[in-house]
């Protein structure tokens, strides 16, 4: 127990160490959740979505071409 | 020429001459952009002979002395060509001791003394374990502050 | 060039599926064990005791902030030139994991400051270039966003993202060429580190940690951001049809 106290003390900085730590995690984490979220309902959407119109096939066998997604 | 060309050239020359221009900013300001002082710098610029400046420097070996009130201190802050006294009342960093660098800002009265309103501690960019320091010492290979930097730099 | 071959979407989508899960393994180690050797093995510093511990969440916050800048510079360059595609998104997606990693370096920073120099905050060269860098990626962001046409959005961030990218060295050299209270480099400097390489191990696997924290959430945008075009072709498909 005493060991444990030691380590979050810190040598008396632990008031601007664990503090330093717990927010980048808490942002770190919040990046990784937002990123994921978005990325799981456009999944989600897309999937709903892919019987809407026949598939156009082109050259490269995407679905759109580059110049859609840069302009849209 | 292409576009292509054409937008590589403008893109290019863009960055060129904004990045010229900065330079000649700066470097115009660059007695602004400072943050502090040197004891030299206030003898020397005449940016530093203002009545409310920063002085930096090393806290000089042997010139710190406890006032008896026990809140007052005082030392000399030099950049190992000048040096200035400095008196302050108030809690000292704890990093603040003789040979390290030191930020303080105040006012040089009219006794030449820099009477100071807040003092901050500067260390350099040296990191070891405290066993490292302490045999680097005991072999007299320690340099401090003050040998390992250019004094210009304070 | 190798970029023309990336402009595909497909298969860029197949490149990043298949690189995620290394990126993945790779980010979770590498912090797992920068982590546990920065907080439990590292020794503490002969003059900052323990609080040096900060510097493994700050320095790789702050060499973060300019890489993604540096990026996101590079990503204009193609983009304003060469029309690359994927620039553009690859420069939207980056923007807000530096701005946070740029806001993490600020406060961590000022987490250190305060028991080290005695104060929060102060107005010298570095950490006032970091705080400006800050508002080129809020900036950059805002941008983005504030054209109804996409395309034009991306364009002027694209603009402004070069037009600041000259803060980048200033930020890297403000600890030399003025006086600053922050110290100089220990790491990337002439004559190598200036840290202990008990220090330094845990240091270099947090900024690679770091680094690769921020390619796999880029990959995850941008392949995010494709599928997100494609619906949106759906939707004037759609709107087509009707």
């Amino acid at each position: 127990m005493d060991a444990f106290r030691t380590f979050i003390d810190m040598g008396s900085y632990g008031d601007y160490v664990w503090p330093s730590y717990g927010l980048t995690v808490v942002i770190m984490a919040w990046l990784v959740m937002s990123t994921l979220r978005r990325l799981r309902a456009r999944e989600q959407e897309l999937a709903r979505r892919q019987g809407e119109f026949p598939a156009r096939r082109n050259r490269g066998g995407a679905i759109d071409t580059p110049k859609d997604a840069a302009s849209s | 020429m292409t576009r292509k060309r054409r937008r590589m050239y403008i893109v290019f020359s863009g960055m060129l001459t904004l990045g010229a221009a900065t330079a000649l900013i700066l470097t115009a300001f660059s007695d602004n952009i400072v943050l502090f002082c040197s004891p030299t710098d206030i003898q020397n610029k005449a940016t530093c002979a203002k009545a409310d400046i920063r002085l930096g420097g090393l806290v000089e070996e042997e010139s710190l002395d406890r006032g008896a009130d026990g809140v007052t201190v005082s030392f000399r802050v030099t950049d190992l060509s000048n040096s200035i006294p400095v008196t302050y009342k108030g809690i000292l960093p704890d990093l603040f001791r003789e040979g390290q660098g030191v930020v303080t800002e105040g006012t040089i009265n009219a006794q030449g003394v820099f009477v100071a309103r807040e003092v901050l501690a500067k260390h350099d960019e040296n990191y070891m374990p405290k066993e490292v320091s302490d045999a680097l010492k005991a072999t007299g290979n320690w340099h401090e502050d003050a040998q390992t930097k250019d004094a210009d730099a304070y | 060039m190798a970029f023309d071959y990336f402009a595909n979407p497909a298969r860029f989508l197949r490149l990043a599926n298949a690189v995620l899960p290394w990126c993945v393994g790779a980010t979770v180690i590498l912090l797992a064990s920068g982590l546990y050797l920065g907080l439990f093995v590292a020794p503490a510093d002969y003059q900052q005791g323990e609080s040096v511990r900060i510097m493994y969440v700050h320095v790789p916050a702050a060499w973060m902030a300019m890489f993604v800048y540096t990026n996101i510079a590079i990503a204009s360059i193609l983009s304003l030139i060469w029309r690359h595609p994927l620039a553009d998104l690859a420069a939207s997606a980056s923007a807000p994991i530096g701005a946070a990693f740029t806001f993490l370096a600020l406060v961590t920073g000022s987490l250190w400051g305060k028991p080290m120099w005695g104060t929060w905050w102060v107005w010298d060269a570095r950490l006032t270039s970091v705080l400006i860098l800050f508002f080129l990626y809020l900036g950059h962001m805002a941008l983005t966003h504030a054209f109804d046409n996409p395309a034009r959005g991306a364009k002027a961030a694209a603009v402004l993202a070069l037009v600041g990218f000259v803060n980048v060295p200033i930020i890297k050299f403000s600890v030399d060429w003025w006086n600053t209270l922050h110290q100089p480099a220990s790491v990337f400097r002439a004559g190598g580190p200036t840290i202990h390489p008990d220090m330094l191990w845990p240091l270099i696997a947090m900024g690679l940690g770091y680094t690769l924290f921020y390619i796999t959430l880029l990959l995850l945008r941008i392949k995010s951001d494709l599928i997100g075009a494609r619906l949106r072709t759906l939707d004037s498909l759609r709107q087509d049809a009707a």
